[in-house]
């Protein structure tokens, strides 16, 4: 059964990799906030709060990862959508080797603990 | 609703290395969107459960370090001590020269204070925030003081000069209705207000 502190182990995790799903959402495909929040939620689930996402596009569009353009939207005011700079692309690269060492790693302790 | 959030969301934020207010309006937007997507007109329950979903903006940036190395919170270096010592020492020559220089040095002070705090408050130990906060507590009393009971003076000599009952109670009765102007002006000017004496009212 899951108590309140494991709900809470999950939040961490899934806040520690929040960065990386963004880099990896706007690697897809250019979007705009609601639309990312939206894709990230199918993927990393909830428990993190969705407004989140934004102080973090704004952090990634300072160091240069992300930039965002106004376009009109068919539903209403101008849309700002967040797409990868080629620096955002050589991070998410750099990311996803570590992020691979990182699960390997990882699931040959949990193989271990497993046996 | 949606504005108080807002508001909230701009405090929460404010001595963050981030640009707020992209971000207030990206969370804006994110709203609109949202109760878009729902029945017209929206009601208080949408707004309210959307408002649910983006959470509480606290935890929005609660333990997060920049991406790329910022401090760490626990790390105090030189300059983070420096800082805060001199500040404290600028708030006691400010209360030793009071009321000569001291208001000046209280300014000094208090500036000193505000910038290092916006600088460096994820990484700020709160024992050496407390160097910082009696340079802010002392300057905006100073001016909520003077700001209250400066019209006194002019005020006591029209009330001298004016042949309408006793002259403490025309000046006492003049401050009267100064403090209730200032009290109208400052429920329609809280956001200055609210930035003057920060980071006091941020909590």
């Amino acid at each position: 059964m899951d108590s309140p502190s494991r709900d809470n182990w999950v939040t961490q995790l899934r806040k520690g990799t929040l960065a990386l799903a963004v880099l990896a959402a706007l690697a897809e495909e250019r979007r705009y906030g609601y639309a990312l929040v939206r894709r990230l939620e199918d993927v990393v689930g909830g428990g993190v709060g969705e407004g989140t996402v934004y102080p973090l596009l704004n952090r990634l569009s300072q160091d240069g990862l992300v930039r965002s353009t106004l376009e009109p939207s068919p539903k209403g005011p101008a849309r700002k959508y967040y797409e990868l700079t080629p620096e955002g692309h050589a991070t998410l690269a750099w990311l996803r080797s570590r992020w691979d060492e990182l699960t390997d790693g990882l699931n040959s302790l949990m193989a271990d603990d497993d046996g | 609703m949606l504005e108080q959030y807002l508001e909230r969301v701009r405090t929460v934020l404010d001595g963050f290395d981030l640009e707020v207010e992209p971000v207030i309006e990206d969370v804006r937007a994110h709203v609109l969107e949202a109760l878009a997507e729902g029945p017209h007109p929206a009601g208080t329950a949408a707004v309210l459960d959307t408002l649910r979903r983006l959470g509480e903006p606290e935890s929005w940036i609660r333990d997060r370090e920049r991406p790329g190395g910022q401090r760490d919170a626990s790390s105090t270096d030189r300059a983070q001590i420096w800082q805060s010592i001199g500040v404290f020492t600028l708030t006691v020559l400010g209360i030793a020269a009071f009321p000569w220089v001291g208001p000046l040095i209280l300014l000094f002070a208090w500036i000193a204070a505000r910038a290092v705090l916006a600088a460096e408050r994820q990484a700020l130990p709160p024992k050496l925030r407390w160097l910082l906060y009696p340079a802010i507590v002392l300057f905006v009393g100073f001016v909520a003081a003077a700001i209250a009971l400066l019209p006194a003076l002019p005020m006591s000599e029209i009330a001298s000069e004016s042949s309408f009952g006793s002259p403490a109670l025309l000046t006492i009765a003049g401050l009267l209705c100064w403090w209730a102007l200032l009290w109208l002006a400052t429920k329609k000017a809280r956001p200055v207000i609210t930035w003057f004496a920060r980071p006091l009212l941020d909590r």
